[in-house]
């Protein structure tokens, strides 16, 4: 079942309705794994596709018992790492290619985003930082949350107890029904419009790119820019839209899963952007990779002079790691690159000129503007793997030239640094309206029919003949 | 307490896009011109964003007694005949055109089963159908690269396809109304076809400026230059009328005839000429007048084209076949052939669309009897 479909709509109101019929503790995990168990079910057609992914979510089970009650951590390790390899062979990974694979169709969605709640929560309990027993209804709903299945978010196993346990008792005082009803709208149109728009801009565009008559030259430069800046917005627009949507009903069930995004296009910095940017799977990956492997850098070579630049390296080989997950190394090397730099600046220029002279110069209007039109080129440039293969890759910068991409890259970075200055003065105009007409829009009635013309503007590109809704992006990672 | 808010705020809302909706139906209603008769040649005033689509949403015009003349075909009777012009020599009739660009006659059948389902039944004795006939009409459906009739259908429920015949797939007091109900979509679709239909212009006219072909320092130039962007966005289109059809520009057009139908083995598709008898049967039974109008192509396409010569000779087949109707008539225009008349290997100048009326008028005039 796709999230943007009409029949998930119609299943998320029924899930809402059931659930909240009762309090009862008991009654709601019983509804939760229902939905949960009839969500996954959607993506199967027979019965034997589910197998791989009920065989792994059983071994996670019994990893998690396991790590409950004996406190053996190479165990605990060693049961991950092999998780990790069975979900590198089910999910084809590039490196195990040459390996025979299973003689049937299965289900892979939602595996990556299983296996990271699942390690989290073998670790956590491992460690003690979880003391509780978990059930396997409240493992299961958890790792299976339908709301979370397919693309995450990954909340952290302590914040959904915490909240299953609290039922709707917190949200109902603070939780303002239209503007979740608005936030819920806003997913549908990021997803079905705005990145439907800009897929379709990219795939325009992508021929042309690969096409014998614009090889290298000025128009070249323009069209990949293009090409690559449609494909970083829509990516965006997808998965922000699939966020909005989900949190959206997740807040009415009485959930309020964590944020995945926060601004990721206003970061000054590589950094910056990934503590915007996906931000669930970089707290992730922030606590279980690159913490313990700084922790065991420090402890091996743990001079206060090398310390910094200890960092740049495990910064490398996390996101290296991170964009490993993507599916292609070549997209972590190009994440992990433009990070490493940005932390090697950040250490050299602090250490040459001190932290203050570093934030205010990061302060700057116009280094701001430009920091972040770098950022969005940059990450434009990154993703370009993901969009293609590495061999069309290399033959698109053979085509193009070092030089050529570089001023490309540059153009691209120019533009969005035009674009954010011009879209804060908007924004500027936009608050002095809102602020002038702040008695107007704050009232009840104002909201409502802005809430409701924002469903009729989606309900009619939507019914039109040109509505292509993409499916949601990070489902396949 | 959340589940009362939810429904409650639920209510709210689909109250509200209720009323926002009608808001909007009443808003497109008085902002578009809803004509008084059909003109699938006047896409550009009208709400709809397809010929296909005006002819399955825009059919209120015919759900009133009265006499009418539909001319039917494809785009040569849909840029030949205009109805005002036709309007001149023949009074008393409402002229409506019908046609649909790229039409084969099974799409023109299902048009004129379209028009029978609008008009009120009384009123079918009272309707003269018009078709225009040239070659490239007996095409099979997988050739078609216009929009279909049959996507329109289905496009909102209203209607299916049964035994070969349209038939309703929705209430039929639903359908009546639809054309108001669906009145947001059918907009959206026109703006979008219209912002496709004006990038797709301006990518022709940078085409046509050559920018991209220029030197990296010209071309570098050219984007500094206020001037480019003014002519992408203004460049005139072509007087139609001033067209000079070039012997590479008849080559090109044979080709491409040729690569679409198929060389002289399979030109032209044999259920079509089949499918044309049914209609002529179906419309004859309708108790409605019909006249076949042959009409010209080029003297040079005429003579070059095999599809051409395969057409005149099934032609003789279908003219013998009609004449055992009552009410259908037989009108040659081929004879209309003069190469200057045309802007490209099928279409009339718009300089010759009045004569082109005159003289179908003429033709028309004595077998509509004592109607006028």
């Amino acid at each position: 079942m796709n999230i943007t479909s009409p029949q998930f709509l119609v299943f998320a109101i029924a899930a809402i309705v059931i659930f909240h019929v009762s309090k009862a503790r008991p009654y709601r995990a019983a509804v939760l794994f229902a939905a949960n168990a009839f969500f996954i079910a959607s993506f199967i057609k027979e019965w034997v596709e589910i197998v791989p992914l009920t065989l792994i979510l059983i071994y996670g089970y019994l990893l998690v018992l396991y790590a409950y009650k004996e406190n053996r951590t190479k165990v605990i390790y060693a049961g991950i790492l092999l998780m990790i390899a069975v979900f590198i062979y089910i999910k084809g990974y590039p490196i195990i290619r040459s390996m025979p694979k299973l003689p049937f169709n299965y289900v892979v969605v939602g595996l990556s985003y299983m296996l990271f709640r699942m390690i989290h929560l073998a670790l956590d309990v491992s460690s003690r930082a979880y003391e509780e027993k978990i059930s396997f209804v409240s493992y299961f709903n958890y790792v299976c949350s339908f709301l979370t299945f397919t693309s995450g978010p990954i909340q952290r196993y302590q914040d959904f107890a915490e909240q299953e346990a609290a039922g709707d008792i917190k949200t109902i005082q603070s939780a303002d029904m239209t503007a979740i009803f608005s936030r819920i709208a806003s997913g549908y149109f990021k997803v079905s419009i705005l990145s439907a728009v800009f897929l379709q801009a990219h795939k325009g565009i992508l021929p042309k790119l690969f096409s014998a008559d614009f090889s290298g030259g000025p128009v070249t430069i323009i069209l990949f820019a293009v090409c690559a800046a449609a494909y970083t917005l829509y990516l965006y627009f997808n998965f922000s839209g699939y966020m909005d949507i989900v949190v959206g009903i997740g807040k009415i069930m009485g959930f309020n899963l964590p944020e995945n995004f926060r601004g990721p296009f206003g970061a000054g910095n590589f950094l910056e952007f990934w503590s915007k940017w996906h931000i669930t799977l970089s707290e992730w990956f922030k606590i279980y990779m690159f913490n313990p492997m700084l922790k065991v850098m420090v402890y091996r070579w743990g001079s206060p002079k090398v310390l910094p630049y200890l960092g740049v390296a495990v910064y490398f080989a996390t996101f290296v790691t991170l964009g490993a997950w993507h599916g292609t190394i070549y997209v972590g090397l190009f994440l992990g690159l433009g990070v490493s730099v940005n932390k090697l600046y950040e250490v050299e220029v602090t250490r040459r000129f001190g932290r203050n002279t570093y934030r205010k110069m990061t302060q700057m209007p116009v280094l701001r503007y430009i920091n972040r039109g770098l950022v969005f080129g940059y990450i434009s440039l990154s993703i370009t793997c993901l969009w293609t293969d590495i061999g069309r890759f290399i033959q698109l910068m053979k085509n193009m030239g070092i030089a050529e991409t570089a001023v490309s890259v540059i153009a691209l970075s120019a533009a969005a640094s035009i674009f954010y200055f011009l879209a804060g003065l908007v924004m500027k105009l936009y608050c002095l309206a809102t602020e002038k007409f702040a008695g107007v829009i704050d009232t009840w009635l104002f909201r409502q029919l802005w809430l409701a013309a924002k469903i009729l503007v989606v309900a009619a590109l939507l019914l039109s003949k040109a509505a292509s809704t993409p499916e949601i992006a990070y489902k396949v990672f | 307490m959340l589940l009362k808010r939810f429904a409650a705020q639920l209510a709210v809302t689909a109250f509200l896009f209720a009323v926002l909706y009608a808001c909007a139906v009443a808003a497109i209603y008085m902002s578009f011109p809803f004509y008084k008769t059909i003109d699938t040649e006047k896409m550009d005033s009208v709400v709809y964003d397809s010929q296909a689509n005006y002819l399955v949403m825009g059919r209120r015009p015919l759900m009133k007694d009265g006499r009418r003349i539909l001319i039917c075909g494809s785009s040569s009777m849909v840029q030949g005949i205009r109805p005002s012009e036709l309007g001149k020599y023949i009074k008393g009739y409402e002229i409506h055109n019908i046609g649909l660009n790229a039409a084969n006659v099974t799409q023109m059948q299902q048009i004129a089963e379209l028009m029978f389902e609008a008009i009120p039944r009384r009123s079918h004795p009272d309707t003269v159908f018009v078709i225009g006939l040239a070659y490239p009409e007996f095409r099979s459906s997988e050739t078609i690269w216009g929009k279909l009739i049959s996507d329109e259908l289905a496009r909102f429920g209203l209607y299916g396809i049964k035994s070969g015949r349209i038939a309703p797939a929705a209430p039929k007091a639903f359908i009546r109304y639809s054309d108001y109900v669906f009145l947001p979509v059918i907009l959206t679709d026109k703006a979008i076809a219209d912002i496709r239909s004006k990038t797709s212009r301006y990518r022709e006219n940078i085409s046509k400026l050559g920018i991209m072909r220029k030197g990296k320092k010209q071309f570098v130039l050219s984007l500094l230059n206020p001037h480019t962007y003014w002519a992408i966005l203004t460049m005139p289109l072509e007087d139609p009328n001033k067209v000079v059809f070039s012997e590479a520009d008849k080559k090109k057009a044979i080709d491409w005839w040729r690569n679409l139908l198929g060389g002289e083995g399979d030109a032209l598709d044999e259920g079509q000429f089949g499918e044309f008898d049914k209609m002529v049967e179906y419309i004859h039974g309708q108790g409605s007048e019909l006249f076949i109008v042959d009409l010209p192509v080029p003297r040079w396409h005429a003579d070059r084209s095999v599809h051409f010569r395969r057409y005149q000779k099934e032609k003789v087949r279908l003219v013998k076949n009609i004449a055992k109707y009552d009410r259908v008539y037989y009108i040659d225009m081929q004879d209309m052939n003069r190469e200057t008349d045309f802007k490209d290997s099928a279409h009339p100048k718009p300089r010759v669309t009045e004569s082109w009326s005159k003289r179908l008028a003429a033709e028309m005039k004595p077998f509509l009897g004592g109607r006028l």
